[in-house]
């Protein structure tokens, strides 16, 4: 393979939550946009519109989950710890995460059940036809992929040495 | 002693919370902690639960919102509103302490989001009023408290959230907004005023003389900007349009006059823009989903009618209950972010609400302020962490320049506690939520 290919599988790698995500978001945009435009001009919606808009929400949300797992950015509470030194920390991080991780796994797996139960009786979305375990598979895969973007910051930050700054909070990175 | 399913659960709870776990994984496993303890119900419901909860088409307008109010920001419609709210009020005490009020209660009707107020308004006017000899203290203190009154003015996504959850209508909840909305702006402005007067900071020295001839001058250059809130408010007070509809107006409005108009709009600003929505989607509307679940099975172990049971046995009295409600929404507000607070309790306190005789769009109104409190209050507080990257100063000498704000916020909640017509007034008389 030529580097160029690499370095484009590469980049692919590194940014398609984001990529996905953020497509999925302009497809719901464009979705309700036509939506709106039929209803006002044509006098009716387009059923399917509704449809591929609330399934382009769903996909985008979790799709966006692995994203903010990456970005560190998940709502949590971590003002607790403010007292306690960033090693410490780090600690706490690191058994609260790996925790989040398995949990991550074990619902991906109950949820997997249903989807492929589903898969095995199929049931059609009413306008657009889609098999709905075709659209739910996005929750497990979500799950999944968080997991593995957690696990894969963890490497990346251990590499580089900037691990305590998972832990550091805006105003203490600033100080130094 | 043996455990009930129940205190199993909140005790899983609190215990994730405290160790940091994030707030949608918490839910999730004491829902998982109750599926293997209590045992009635298949785990497929984990994974049902999940899907229904966002398979709700009025959340679509959420990320909507926010995708208009930063499309409207690269577009160049905050600094024109910002313009002309500076050439009424720059030169008073203060001027531009109150022109950043001002500016967000005007972006407010745009967006739905506090902290996208705070750094929408605050990255022009933080550094115009550093440059004008005002303290940053005072700076980021107005900005933050400013970025809290998007919660009150619709369009506000906390207000969508509460209208899922609680089953009252949204249109209802946006006209109720508008009064309390403006009431809150006129204070937080009263207080910009005052402190400004206190510590000496003039009004702005580079703004020019009121020139009734500029003034109209900026006001046509800027037409199609400040028409923004009117468009989105308008269809949806009309009834022209629903929440969704009118979320994807703006974006559209949004995009006509960033690039027809402003020509300021590139590409790269609206794939940005898009990724605002999507990360909105993943951090904080993943929480309803797992908290769907969650209120399941708060349901299933009959945990609103325990509360509402215990509630009852101190007071009967709704304006005492909600006081307790606001004090424990003050202190969890404190530590949590606004809309997992609403996803989160919405659910429980329903159908208390009913037992005890509080209005639901009364109730939805106090729920709201009382969270505009916890974007300034520290530890958690988002508004402070935006100004304090804005203005470059530490988030605890910011939350001592909030304190007169929260005072006034604080008297605000009380206000509206007491009197219920300020919120029900207008959606009643217009037939609304009945």
């Amino acid at each position: 393979m030529s580097i160029q290919a690499t370095s484009i599988i590469r980049k692919l790698y590194d940014n398609f939550e984001e990529i996905l995500s953020v497509t999925c978001v302009g497809v719901m945009v464009a979705c309700l946009m036509l939506q709106v435009g039929a209803r006002w001009i044509g006098g009716h919606g387009l059923p399917w519109t509704e449809e591929l808009s609330r399934f382009a929400f769903l996909w985008a949300v979790f799709s966006a989950a692995a994203l903010v797992a990456k970005h560190g950015s998940h709502v949590r509470i971590t003002a607790q710890y403010l007292l306690m030194p960033p090693k410490y920390r780090l600690g706490f991080r690191m058994f609260t995460d790996t925790i989040w991780i398995i949990f991550n796994i074990y619902i991906a797996w109950t949820s997997w059940q249903v989807v492929s139960s589903g898969l095995e009786f199929p049931e059609l979305s009413p306008t657009l036809k889609i098999v709905r375990g075709y659209v739910e598979m996005i929750i497990p895969f979500g799950f999944v992929l968080m997991s593995w973007r957690i696990v894969e910051t963890y490497v990346i930050r251990f590499r580089n040495g900037t691990l305590i700054e998972l832990v550091q909070e805006e105003f203490e990175k600033g100080d130094k | 002693m043996e455990l009930s399913v129940l205190q199993m659960v909140l005790i899983t709870l609190g215990v994730f919370f405290l160790l940091g776990m994030p707030v949608f994984m918490s839910l999730a496993i004491s829902a998982v902690v109750a599926l293997t303890f209590g045992g009635y119900l298949p785990m497929s419901v984990i994974h049902n639960s999940i899907f229904d909860g966002l398979n709700i088409f009025p959340l679509l307008a959420i990320p909507c919102f926010v995708i208009a109010g930063t499309l409207m920001e690269y577009g160049n419609i905050t600094n024109q509103i910002v313009d002309v709210v500076k050439q009424m009020v720059g030169r008073m005490h203060g001027g531009l302490g109150i022109t950043t009020i001002l500016a967000c209660t005007f972006f407010a009707a745009i967006s739905g989001s506090g902290p996208g107020t705070v750094a929408a308004v605050g990255t022009i006017l933080i550094p115009a009023m550093i440059r004008s000899g005002y303290s940053k203290d005072y700076a980021a203190s107005v900005s933050s408290s400013g970025g809290t009154i998007g919660l009150l003015i619709p369009p506000s996504n906390p207000m969508i959230i509460y209208s899922i959850l609680g089953n009252v209508s949204v249109t209802a909840m946006f006209t109720a907004g508008f009064i309390p909305g403006f009431m809150v702006g006129l204070v937080m402005c009263l207080t910009a005023w005052s402190v400004a007067r206190r510590k000496g900071f003039r009004g702005d020295a580079n703004t020019p003389p009121f020139n009734l001839i500029t003034f109209l001058k900026t006001i046509w250059k800027s037409f199609f900007s400040l028409l923004t809130p009117f468009v989105i408010l308008g269809s949806i007070y009309s009834g022209l349009c629903t929440p969704v509809e009118a979320a994807v107006l703006a974006i559209a409005y949004a995009m006509f006059v960033g690039i027809v108009i402003n020509r300021a709009l590139r590409p790269i600003h609206i794939y940005k823009a898009l990724l605002e929505g999507a990360l909105l989607c993943g951090a904080v509307l993943l929480i309803v989903g797992t908290s769907t679940l969650f209120g399941k099975i708060l349901t299933f172990e009959e945990a609103p009618q325990r509360l509402a049971a215990a509630v009852m046995s101190i007071s009967q009295d709704p304006k005492i209950v909600l006081l307790l409600i606001i004090g424990v929404l003050i202190i969890l507000g404190m530590f949590m972010e606004t809309l997992s607070t609403i996803i989160i309790l919405v659910p429980v306190l329903m159908p208390m609400l009913h037992v005890v005789g509080i209005d639901p769009i009364h109730f939805g109104i106090i729920l709201v302020v009382t969270n505009e409190m916890a974007l300034l209050t520290p530890p958690l507080g988002v508004n402070l962490f935006v100004a304090s990257r804005l203005a470059n100063i530490s988030v605890e000498r910011i939350s001592i320049g909030v304190l007169p704000f929260l005072a006034a916020l604080l008297a605000c909640i009380l206000i509206l506690t007491f009197f219920p017509e300020i919120s029900t007034w207008l959606p009643y008389t217009l037939g609304m939520g009945q």
